[in-house]
């Protein structure tokens, strides 16, 4: 246990170290930031125009309860933030996932390393506790900037329920972020140039994170009108309901491209637990969780999937396969 | 479990197949303790996957070998504390001081505190006063021998160098060779030394072998070549010799 956290604190220590990641990070937070205080400041008139709706009724002598209060969810606001961390906390997954195996196998360390009395699996085990703490830290703080901002901007108290499926927001994170490290991890290693396996990695990057949901969207045909089609047609859910039941080949096959990008399952699942989703707006945990079951097993198979992989990927050492 | 105590490394049928390459054919080898062994070959010969296998870092594709006794297979990890490897052209980490690159690689050899340890491989190289720079800022030379340091820190019997002094100007090549010599013979580490410089061969090698398109073509102790080839001028005229055979 002590020579994997040698090797994982060696990898805290290098990516902290490292230009490109900081940059990276410093992009993510200043977006973040700017996405959630303006989120929050919006959050914040709209409360300050209630009160002051209710201040005018109580002063007409009407009572402040002929309008009902809005329903506030604080957690709405970080609809902004889940975009970001889709795209760059991917981003930030292929770096270190890159610079993590690129820096050994660059400086021929890798076989220094491997021919070191540990044990099989020390080395992928310590590059993935590493890089782990430090996605965790990276998520810990982006979460705490926003817990602090939606508080002091915009006035808000999130109750334990609403702290508790931000809690599982970032668990997905977490596993999002990771199977793009450990997918990346895993190119590096079995390809024999390092630039071939970083242009792999952002092609698969750009097909689950952009292309795959866009084509998804694009066929939704409640997507043609801004606003929705069927709402701008006036049209109940159920009826909804009943028409989408006619196209329900066409369904399938959206459902398939879409569910085929890990991007999108973690979309969908972030936008249940936050409530960005109407639907899921004041539902407990379990039933968001329970309802996207399916979304959880799914990211959580990409990034168990591309973890074997990346184990595997060290056992085999077959990138070690080369003449001299 | 150990097999012979002669022996320090033993190959038997030692054949490695990259698809339709044949790397190395039926190698048999045998380098007793306390040898300085130079491992002779042109490029693709197969030196550097005969040391990756006894190294354990590769697998054969058949056949098999011992490094002190265990199996490279079977007995990995108790093959890989006893062996010391500085690879070709290994650059380190070059943001890490010197101090900083021992003491992770100690560490990873089971070393908990490896401060004493770094300052008395440090001092046996004469490499004092040089730990707190970053590898950044060293010579090829100075890297090599960070590189040696890295590879005998935690004592081991034997020791793979994978081309040395490949990169390094005459005085490095001069130190590197003094370390080599010192290593053997103060310490009592047998070494195993792929190269391309004959005359390094000559000055510091106590026995010859000589790896032909993945087929081991000549082994004999360098006095013995030395008298069996006396017609020849030079180490490289026999080197020549035993190829073209």
């Amino acid at each position: 246990m002590q020579k994997i956290i040698t090797i994982a604190g060696k990898e805290y220590q290098d990516s902290t170290r490292n230009k490109l990641f900081l940059i990276l990070l410093a992009f993510l937070f200043v977006l973040t930031v700017t996405s959630i205080a303006v989120a929050s400041s919006d959050f914040q008139s709209k409360v300050v125009e209630y009160n002051k709706s209710v201040q005018i009724l109580s002063s007409l002598g009407k009572s402040g309860e002929t309008i009902s209060a809005p329903q506030f969810f604080p957690l709405k606001m970080l609809r902004g933030v889940m975009d970001y961390l889709e795209i760059i906390g991917a981003i930030i997954g292929i770096i270190l996932g890159y610079l993590s195996i690129a820096k050994e196998k660059g400086k021929n360390t890798l076989q220094l390393l491997l021919s070191r009395p540990l044990g099989k699996f020390d080395i992928a085990s310590g590059k993935f506790l590493g890089n782990s703490l430090l996605v965790l830290s990276v998520l810990a703080i982006e979460a705490f900037t926003t817990y602090f901002i939606m508080w002091s901007v915009g006035g808000a108290q999130l109750s334990l329920v609403e702290i508790a499926k931000l809690g599982f927001v970032l668990l997905a994170s977490y596993f999002y972020v990771m199977f793009f490290f450990c997918f990346t991890s895993v190119l590096v290693l079995k390809f024999r140039s390092l630039p071939n396996a970083l242009i792999v990695s952002f092609v698969v990057w750009l097909i689950f994170v952009l292309i795959i949901p866009q084509i998804g969207d694009t066929m939704d045909p409640d997507n043609q009108i801004p606003g929705g089609f069927f709402k701008s047609m006036s049209i109940a859910k159920p009826q909804e309901k009943e028409i989408m039941a006619r196209f329900k080949t066409y369904e399938t096959v959206r459902n398939a491209v879409e569910e085929s990008s890990v991007t999108k399952h973690y979309e969908r699942l972030s936008f249940a637990l936050l409530g960005i989703k109407d639907e899921y707006n004041g539902k407990s945990v379990g039933y968001v969780l329970k309802d996207r079951w399916n979304d959880w097993v799914w990211v959580a198979a990409f990034f168990g999937i591309a973890l074997f992989l990346e184990y595997f990927a060290f056992r085999k050492r077959s990138f070690l396969n080369k003449t001299d | 479990m150990p097999k012979s105590d002669k022996f320090v490394i033993e190959a038997h049928s030692l054949t490695k197949k990259y698809k339709d390459f044949t790397a190395l054919s039926d190698l048999n080898l045998e380098v007793e303790k306390g040898e300085i062994f130079g491992f002779l070959g042109h490029n693709g010969a197969g030196k550097t996957t005969t040391v990756n296998i006894l190294t354990t870092l590769l697998e054969p594709t058949s056949g098999n070998a011992s490094v002190c006794g265990f199996d490279t297979q079977k007995d990995s990890l108790e093959v890989r504390k006893r062996i010391g490897y500085l690879p070709e052209n290994v650059k380190f980490y070059e943001d890490l001081t010197a101090f900083e690159n021992l003491e992770f690689f100690a560490k990873l050899s089971g070393i908990r505190e490896p401060k004493d340890k770094i300052e008395e491989v440090l001092d046996f190289l004469d490499f004092k006063g040089f730990e707190n720079k970053k590898l950044g800022e060293f010579s090829k030379g100075m890297r090599q021998r960070i590189g040696i340091a890295q590879a005998i820190i935690h004592d081991p019997e034997v020791l793979f160098l994978d081309e040395p002094t490949s990169g390094l100007d005459p005085m490095g090549i001069k130190n590197l060779r003094e370390v080599i010599i010192e290593l053997n013979k103060k310490k009592g580490i047998t070494i195993f030394m792929n190269t391309h410089l004959l005359s390094e061969v000559a000055k510091t090698c106590t026995t010859i072998g000589v790896l032909n398109h993945g087929k081991l073509i000549y082994k004999d102790s360098l006095p013995n070549t030395l008298k069996k080839f006396k017609d020849e001028v030079s180490l490289e005229e026999i080197y020549l010799n035993i190829e073209s055979k």
